[in-house]
């Protein structure tokens, strides 16, 4: 139950892209074509779970000063290694993608919304949050964020085209339309 | 010497202003909309970003030739995360009263966004622009562009924290915060994801309103100087 609880409030309520932590790696996967959007969002979840994974056992650490102050760093280097592994993967697994994904591989995993995963588990282990809440959030967050990206895409696209004045056309009423979004799960967290 | 300074201070301005990370090239947005709750977190947050952006973009300018464009974005990925973590450390020694980790239950303080600055798309895009760039004009450019988003950084925060508080308070000392109050209205919403996203928006098309005013103002001048 709990890790049910844990799932569906970080799938819909602390959202990334709609809490603002994922919105730079919002571009990279929101740009792909075709299946490769698609393999870029499993190379996205497989990263951030297993960020998740490991930041939550180097919370569990909590007597170890080095570790305690070297969390963040050791889950970039991490981040960089599976972004390393992630580009060697499709150039020799996955030769049709690699000319659309080669540019953006580390773009999509080396991100505030990949790492933003890694850092929640930490503060809810903080709180004293139990292991399948923490699971929840490890699986719920990444999710929730592909979701989100899946949603906001068409509707970016559709707001493109509204009768807008012409300096807020584009990002700006982008970032407006998330605000609204924004607004509403703020009204759903009550 | 003197085309030097004039490239110099074009770079400045053109990262402060005409190109600002914030409302122009839309870069640093996460941070933008997480550590702007607050307008002492705004500052503390931006200077941060400045000192990192001027550090891994100096550096990354001076191997420019023995980096890919790939290198460049690990190399700055990992400076970035370790001068954030060296930043941690500092503020958690010289400024407990703002960086208390058993105060992340209040969502505010400054160290829980701090960790974000490692893999802010501001220093990372740069640290692109930087490979094609010499030492000095990425200087001038990072400084100006670390600036630029402070100042917006400032800007957002301003309005979030009086508009969500009706006050204004800043960190004097351990458990001391100077607090001036403005109004009694507090509208919470504007302190959560949703005002950063608004005020973003909000001033990006004002800047790109101011921005087009100028370039009109150029052309006009230009056009009478040719007559």
């Amino acid at each position: 139950m709990e890790f049910l609880i844990g799932f569906f409030s970080s799938l819909f309520v602390n959202c990334l892209l709609i809490s603002g932590e994922g919105i730079n790696g919002y571009k990279p996967l929101a740009e792909k074509k075709g299946m490769a959007k698609y393999v870029a969002f499993i190379y996205y979840f497989i990263a951030a779970v297993i960020l998740g994974f490991v930041s939550y056992g180097l919370s569990l650490v909590k007597d170890n000063a080095f570790l305690t102050d070297f969390t963040l760093f050791i889950i970039v280097v991490l981040a960089i290694v599976l972004a390393v592994a992630f580009y060697f993967i499709t150039k020799y697994c996955f030769k049709g993608f690699f000319d659309e994904l080669k540019d953006s591989i580390f773009d999509i995993i080396i991100n505030t919304a990949s790492i933003s995963v890694a850092l929640s588990v930490v503060t809810l282990v903080l709180k004293d949050g139990t292991l399948p809440t923490v699971l929840g959030n490890i699986f719920g967050l990444p999710i929730g964020f592909l979701v989100a990206v899946l949603v906001f895409a068409p509707i970016q696209e559709r707001i493109s085209h509204s009768n807008a004045p012409k300096y807020f056309k584009g990002i700006p009423l982008a970032l407006l339309s998330l605000a609204c979004l924004a607004l509403a799960t703020y009204g759903l967290s009550f | 010497m003197k085309n030097t300074k004039k490239s110099f201070g074009q770079s400045f301005l053109t990262g402060l202003f005409f190109k600002n990370p914030a409302f122009s090239l839309y870069l640093g947005l996460a941070v933008a909309v997480l550590g702007t709750t607050m307008l002492e977190n705004a500052f503390v947050i931006g200077i941060l970003v400045l000192v990192n952006l001027v550090i891994c973009n100096v550096l990354v300018s001076l191997l420019r030739k023995n980096l890919s464009k790939a290198e460049a974005l690990v190399l700055t990925a990992i400076l970035s995360a370790g001068l954030v973590t060296f930043e941690m450390i500092l503020l958690k020694a010289f400024f407990p009263a703002i960086a208390d980790s058993e105060a992340l239950y209040k969502n505010t303080l400054v160290i829980t966004f701090i960790p974000f600055l490692a893999t802010s798309s501001l220093v990372l895009a740069k640290s692109e622009q930087a490979l094609s760039n010499d030492p000095l004009t990425s200087l001038a450019d990072s400084l100006g562009s670390g600036i630029g988003y402070l100042l917006a950084l400032l800007l957002i925060a301003l309005f979030r924290e009086v508009l969500a508080t009706g006050e204004i308070s800043f960190t004097t000392g351990e458990n001391v915060q100077l607090v001036i109050h403005l109004f009694d209205i507090k509208m919470s919403a504007f302190g959560k994801a949703f005002g950063g996203f608004f005020f973003l928006g909000i001033f990006a098309g004002l800047h790109n309103l101011i921005l087009t005013k100028v370039e009109v103002c150029k052309t006009k001048a230009l056009s009478k100087k040719e007559a």
